[in-house]
């Protein structure tokens, strides 16, 4: 034993194995899934026309007081509405005047160089006007910020209250995910359009009634509410995969290795819970977007002269009679719509298949 | 099977319990009262409706008299003992405050059976749509067949339902004039309004068909039925559909709800006498009991419905264990 040195140890592996064993756990190691799910999306020209279509979108609505459209409010005395005209034939015209409803600073910064930049000049009445002589596109614009601001207020609960409420209740388990899963079947088992209806027409009171004005405004209540409504499958799905993780080999394996709880959580949990979590999304957000219409017809959306796509569809909707088809009042915005439900299904559907998850209807 | 049904029963308690709780709370949080309407009653008659109704009592009495099973007034238990049961666990939800001379019962009496008629015809129409158009572009992927059924598809999910019913009533009733625009009364008024509420469940359950049927049908044990030598029909509807019919049939408690809430919307377009018009309605007039009864309903009708999904599902996948499920 003592006449052995350091240097004279039999070699049974030689540098060569060495080399060969990392490159065989080079090559052996599972591909992220990120990077495997950028590769199978890339692939799809429909996944990425889809998000091109909405980043075109959002940027639409987000920049809509910067554009020289005409003012959505705006009410000119008509007879009836008048159809849409091709952009060649009547370009635009210098008569804007600026009418909005209470915009908020930023809105108001925006309008202004608005003005600054093309003066009076707005762009014609391209997709037609409304009874009011209201200019459709303009409506549309400006509608898809209501429509967007719905869809991006229950993304936010889903990730904030449904990812964490999913993400304890896995992780810690025991009596804690008793106790919150019993409260989200529960809440999945009360029909939630009553709580809907009920929370919004608080605020349709006839003002004698409510006397003073309430604490918050009917839109913030209306955003809060479809938030509230829009957790529930989220907090469920991200269990589900956060419990099967913990099962899993892999999991396992990392923790026999001497991970610590934070790693594993970190470098396994998080990544593999994560792509879930945004198909999840996507696929929430067409029917919040959906949502908001049903509830706008109702006459429980957002408020005139304010406007969503939702609330354009329904006026759309009842203008529709035998004598006389004021189609594009109904085409606009059914149109917009579809095309960015289906632009977020596609996405979805994408992204399903890109992260491998399966196709199952939520409870 | 009757552990299942035990623990469900169980469930089904607390679920009304907090359905009733939760609908009597907001409604008395909301501003305003169902007698403080536009037209301002007298002080004196305000008093008296307010009386009768029981609205001058404490909220927790008030609380205890409509969930029930005890009738808390004085015809009730503590009263003369004439009615000693009343409120809703006792199925008894009172008067209506709008509707005067008019209980909630009669309401429901008959305004429920339009919606339940609409709303299980809309059900049976999405399935039997919804499953054949999945079935047949399942049968031949990638054909013409299939194309169409999934654009289909995909145009029943981006549209809201009132979209959908204009443009079905546009359609069907003004340019080729073979149904009624709207009413009630004749199978014929039922077509329109139990389609545009049909199709976009119709939809997802073509999707969700086709993609189970197309998993299916790659499985082992349909490649030994084709090599034992069974032949394509045999294959698809005793081999493949019980394995296919699984999502949609899971799907079918969350397509109930959603038909029960796109009805609200479909009895409006169609000038519909059913139970949904009530619903916005009541709630909007702080007609408190109408609105308990109708959402009571609605929640026992989704309840139930959804009950009856989970056996269905089990009969269908015998592994699933409904102890388990419950």
């Amino acid at each position: 034993m003592s006449e052995r040195s350091a240097s004279s140890t039999p070699s049974w592996f030689r540098d060569a194995d060495y080399e060969f064993a990392a490159v065989q756990i080079e090559r052996l190691r599972p591909e992220s899934p990120w990077r495997k799910a950028r590769e199978r999306l890339s692939q799809r020209a429909s996944v990425r026309w889809s998000l091109r279509f909405l980043v075109f979108l959002a940027l639409l609505s987000f920049l809509a007081p910067l554009l020289p459209l005409p003012s959505p409010a705006a009410i000119t005395v008509a007879a009836e509405p008048a159809p849409p005209v091709a952009p060649w034939s009547a370009l635009g015209d210098h008569k804007f005047v600026p009418e909005y409803w209470d915009l908020n600073p930023l809105d108001r910064a925006l309008v202004s160089v608005r003005t600054s930049l093309f003066g009076k000049w707005r762009t014609g009445p391209w997709l037609g006007t409304d009874a009011l002589g209201r200019d459709v596109l303009a409506r549309v614009v400006w509608g898809s910020r209501t429509s967007l601001l719905v869809a991006l207020c229950a993304a936010l609960t889903s990730l904030v209250v449904g990812v964490t409420w999913g993400a304890l209740a896995g992780l810690v388990g025991g009596r804690l995910d008793n106790v919150l899963m019993r409260i989200v079947d529960v809440l999945f088992a009360v029909p939630t359009i009553f709580i809907v209806i009920f929370t919004l027409s608080f605020l349709d009171a006839p003002k004698s009634a409510v006397g003073e004005a309430s604490l918050l405004s009917r839109e913030q209540v209306f955003f809060l509410v479809v938030g509230a409504v829009s957790w529930l499958s989220m907090a469920r799905v991200v269990r589900g995969q956060v419990l099967e993780l913990k099962r899993s080999a892999f999991v396992e394996a990392a923790r026999i290795a001497g991970a610590s709880t934070p790693w594993i959580l970190r470098v396994h949990v998080l990544p593999n819970v994560l792509g879930l979590v945004i198909v999840n999304l996507t696929l929430t957000l067409p029917s919040v977007i959906l949502y908001e219409a049903f509830l706008s017809f109702l006459g429980l959306g957002v408020e005139p002269p304010k406007v969503s796509w939702g609330l354009l569809a329904a006026e759309g909707a009842e203008a529709l009679n035998p004598l006389e088809s004021y189609v594009w009042l109904i085409a606009a915005p059914a149109l917009v719509m579809a095309l960015t439900l289906f632009a977020l299904q596609t996405l979805g559907d994408g992204l399903r298949d890109a992260f491998g998850v399966e196709e199952r209807s939520e409870r | 099977m009757l552990r299942f049904l035990a623990r469900r029963a169980a469930w089904f308690a607390l679920t009304t319990w907090v359905v009733i709780t939760l609908a009597f709370f907001l409604l008395r949080a909301a501003p305003g009262g169902p007698f403080s309407s536009e037209r301002k009653l007298h002080p004196s008659v305000e008093a008296a409706l307010r009386e009768q109704y029981h609205l001058d009592w404490p909220l927790w009495k008030q609380y205890l008299h409509t969930l029930g099973p005890l009738n808390l007034d004085e015809r009730g238990w503590l009263g003369d003992g004439a009615d000693p049961f009343g409120g809703v666990l006792a199925g008894d939800f009172g008067p209506s405050m709008q509707h005067r001379d008019v209980s909630v019962n009669d309401v429901l009496a008959s305004s429920l059976p339009i919606s339940i008629t609409l709303g299980s015809l809309a059900l049976a129409l999405a399935l039997v749509l919804g499953l054949s158009a999945g079935v047949a572009s399942a049968h031949s992927p990638g054909s013409k067949l299939d194309q169409s059924v999934r654009a289909l598809a995909t145009g029943g999910l981006v549209l809201p339902n009132f979209v959908l019913a204009s443009l079905l009533v546009l359609v069907f009733a003004f340019w080729i004039p073979v149904l009624p625009v709207a009413g009630f009364g004749t199978p014929r008024h039922l077509v329109l309004p139990s389609l545009a509420l049909a199709l976009p469940f119709a939809a997802y359950i073509a999707r969700l068909s086709r993609a189970g049927l197309l998993e299916t049908l790659s499985k082992d044990y349909i490649r030994t039925a084709r090599a034992k030598g069974a032949s394509r029909a045999r294959i698809l509807w005793k081999h493949a559909m019980r394995g296919a019919l699984a999502p949609v049939v899971s799907y079918l408690g969350p397509a109930a709800a959603g038909v029960l809430t796109g009805s609200l919307v479909i009895e409006r377009i169609f000038a519909i006498p059913g139970a949904g018009t009530h619903f916005i309605a009541s709630a909007l007039n702080r007609d408190y009991t109408l609105a308990m009864g109708v959402t009571v309903v609605y929640a026992v009708l989704v309840f139930g419905f959804n009950t009856l999904v989970d056996v269905a599902y089990t009969l269908l996948d015998p592994r699933l264990d409904l102890e388990q499920e419950a």
